[in-house]
């Protein structure tokens, strides 16, 4: 079920057919995934107030209406590891196209995963994993799978991938903790399904999963132009 | 709706059956039912006569008994009326021959069509197709009899969007020794769709193996039918074109990027242990398999030949299938060649695959596939049987048969398919056991039954 919440976020993609990257976290949060903590904010003297609170390094992504692929502009600068090389990337993020702040964000190690969803035409709602985060169209490793999914379908779509020893520990690696990632596929399944006549996709790309969490480190969704 | 009458009609009606012009569609349907088939037949033209002496009516009114079919093949502008004649003569389904719809670009006249019969809750197939083929009860495809390759009456329900295509395949069947309950050529599928059809023959008690060929499904309708096959206890098998990569849009995702057609298709499949075939002959071998063997196996073989050479192939096919051939413990190699006897005794290896050299006799391949049936590490039995071994029979295939009936447990023989050895290729058929054309079709008759149900 959408709250009035997650219909207002929706309704901020209403001119550019899409939800940048902030709002679309806070939509996760409230379906229940696991997002890191940040701040959004064009201000400088925020942004370091937040970034000491959670502790350096940071990740620095831009927030514009007009930059759908951050990495490529310039708008991603991770392993920021003080106030000076924070003000830095701030700096030359304000020179970024539709500037509208920046986020900042703690820093999570572990396997990247890109985890997404489309409305097909012939399907409906389906959810893709693939292995190799913002790297994934190069490996082209994906399992996909009808929406909604339980956790077992979840696991066996896991399985499927070439990768999958990966996020068993491999050669001696923390093994990623499959009951949070199943939880997270599942959720975002459901709420895929009640995205239905919204939605065209969405990617969550990377979700970083450790022997703890899942988390969705990156975020968009693609507003289908058609939709009310 | 029901689709019952649409299967097993008592009573059909013909329109649109030419006076003058006997190779007209209508009247092939109407010759071959009357002359052949079980169930009454009537032909309709509304200038009335006669045809083979028979009265010709000129309404579906006019007929004397109630009609639980009617086949449709007039005009595309004119079925729209003559459905609305069947529905108000309590017509209980129909089957639209006719072509000139959406295919032709006259979707209007489709939508139509669709319209009165849904409102009137009277179901009917096509428009732009063959229709039921179901001997000895009816035969609605408009191919001559002797045109057509014929295959045995069997469990296999096969279900295609294109007529020709299904035509094919029961010449592939009626090869392979595979048996139908019914083929149906969907059409346009205005209508019934290829879920509707699922949903019936579900439960239709003389159908156990269910195929699909596809060519596209409609907004929504992959999902309805996949929910459908979800929840349907026997095996479905679907052969689907057009899965190359359609025209993208713009791509704003990698999502959107990488989930193109074929794969969703492929990967939604899997998901839900529907039996994807990637040609017309995984189709048909699929279908065999399936019928004699319905339930999942995890995919360990045992290998059982006469030729270490064919054992070797069989080997990396499965390996290369996905399959496992574990190999076999001391004690049970042992306790087989104890069985086996003298003259080879010495000389066969009885790992995995078991070869039982050109010196075997009937008597080993029953030895080996009576203790195969007996190990639990395969739950599926390979055997070759390559006719050239002097001390094989044409019986082997029938005594085989009764190991399978006695152990249970599922045995795929691979057998040249030449006329000289049908005996042996029988034996096993009538036995209700598959027999594939090849070492690599043998292979993938257990790839499919490690498919069913289960990724």
């Amino acid at each position: 079920m959408l709250t009035k919440e997650m219909l207002a976020i929706l309704s901020t993609g209403k001119d550019t057919d899409w939800i940048v990257e902030p709002e679309a976290k806070r939509l996760f949060a409230l379906a229940g995934l696991d997002v890191p903590r940040f701040v959004w904010t064009s201000r400088t003297d925020e942004a370091i107030e937040f970034a000491r609170e959670i502790g350096y390094p940071v990740v620095v992504k831009v927030v514009s209406p007009q930059v759908v692929h951050k990495s490529e502009s310039g708008g991603v600068v991770t392993g920021v590891s003080g106030d000076e090389a924070l003000i830095a990337s701030l700096d030359r993020m304000r020179r970024i196209i539709g500037f509208a702040g920046v986020i900042v964000e703690e820093t999570f190690a572990g396997i990247e995963l890109i985890v997404g969803a489309k409305v097909d035409e012939q399907f409906g709602p389906i959810v893709l994993i693939g292995i190799g985060g913002t790297a994934t169209e190069i490996y082209h490793d994906i399992a996909l799978g009808m929406a909604p999914l339980g956790e077992s379908e979840t696991e066996r779509m896991l399985k499927r991938l070439k990768g999958f020893p990966l996020l068993n520990g491999f050669r001696g690696t923390e093994p990623v903790n499959m009951k949070t990632l199943t939880t997270l596929v599942a959720r975002f399944s459901d709420l895929v399904m009640d995205l239905e006549d919204v939605m065209e996709s969405i990617d969550m790309n990377p979700v970083i999963c450790s022997g703890d969490r899942c988390v969705v480190a990156d975020a968009r969704i693609m507003i289908n132009p058609h939709s009310q | 709706m029901d689709l019952k009458r649409l299967f097993k009609p008592e009573s059909l009606a013909v329109i649109g059956v030419s006076l003058t012009n006997d190779g007209h569609p209508a009247n092939v349907v109407y010759n071959k039912n009357y002359l052949r088939h079980q169930l009454h037949v009537y032909a309709v033209n509304n200038h009335g006569g006669s045809i083979r002496g028979e009265r010709v009516y000129r309404k579906i009114a006019d007929i004397p008994q109630m009609i639980d079919l009617a086949l449709i093949a007039v005009k595309a502008e004119l079925v729209p009326s003559v459905m609305v004649e069947c529905i108000e003569a309590k017509v209980r389904g129909a089957v639209v021959v006719s072509g000139g719809f959406a295919e032709t670009g006259a979707g209007k006249l489709q939508d139509e069509l669709v319209s009165i019969a849904r409102e009137a809750q009277f179901p009917f197939i096509g428009p732009n197709c063959l229709g039921v083929f179901a001997p000895p009860r009816i035969d609605t495809f408009f191919i001559p009899s002797e045109r057509m390759v014929r295959p045995d009456t069997g469990r296999v329900a096969m279900v295609s969007q294109s007529g020709g295509v299904l035509a094919d395949q029961m010449v592939k069947c009626a090869a392979e020794g595979v048996g139908l309950s019914v083929a149906v050529s969907i059409g346009n599928k205005a209508l019934i769709k290829e879920a509707d059809i699922l949903r019936y023959f579900a439960e239709d008690p003389d159908t156990d193996v269910i195929t699909f060929y596809v060519e596209g499904f409609g907004r929504n309708e992959g999902r309805d039918f996949v929910l459908a096959a979800g929840e349907c206890s026997k095996p479905v098998i679907v052969l689907k074109t057009g899965k190359t990569p359609g025209g993208l849009k713009a791509v704003t995702s990698h999502t959107a990027s990488m989930a193109g057609d074929y794969q969703v298709f492929s990967d939604i499949m899997a998901q839900k242990g529907i039996v994807e075939a990637t040609d017309e002959f995984e189709l048909v071998s699929f279908a065999e398999a399936l019928s004699c063997y319905p339930k999942n196996i995890e995919g360990r073989v045992g290998i059982i030949t006469g030729s270490g050479g064919h054992g070797a192939l069989c080997v990396d096919a499965c390996f290369s299938h996905g399959l496992t051939v574990p190999v076999f413990k001391e004690s049970a190699q042992k306790e087989l060649r104890e069985m086996l006897s003298p003259a080879i005794r010495n000389i066969a290896s009885c790992g995995n695959p078991i070869d039982l050299t050109g010196s075997s006799i009937d008597d080993d391949f029953l030895a080996a596939a009576t203790r195969l049936s007996r190990n639990p590490d395969v739950d599926c039995i390979i055997i070759l049987l390559l006719p050239y071994v002097p001390g094989v029979t044409m019986d082997l295939g029938a005594r085989l048969g009764l190991v399978y009936q006695q152990e249970g447990k599922p045995l795929i023989a691979y057998v040249p398919h030449v006329e000289k050895y049908r005996m042996l290729v029988e034996g096993f058929n009538f036995n209700n056991m598959p027999v594939a054309h090849s070492v690599e079709d043998a292979v993938h008759m257990a790839e499919a039954m490690k498919r069913n149900r289960l990724c």
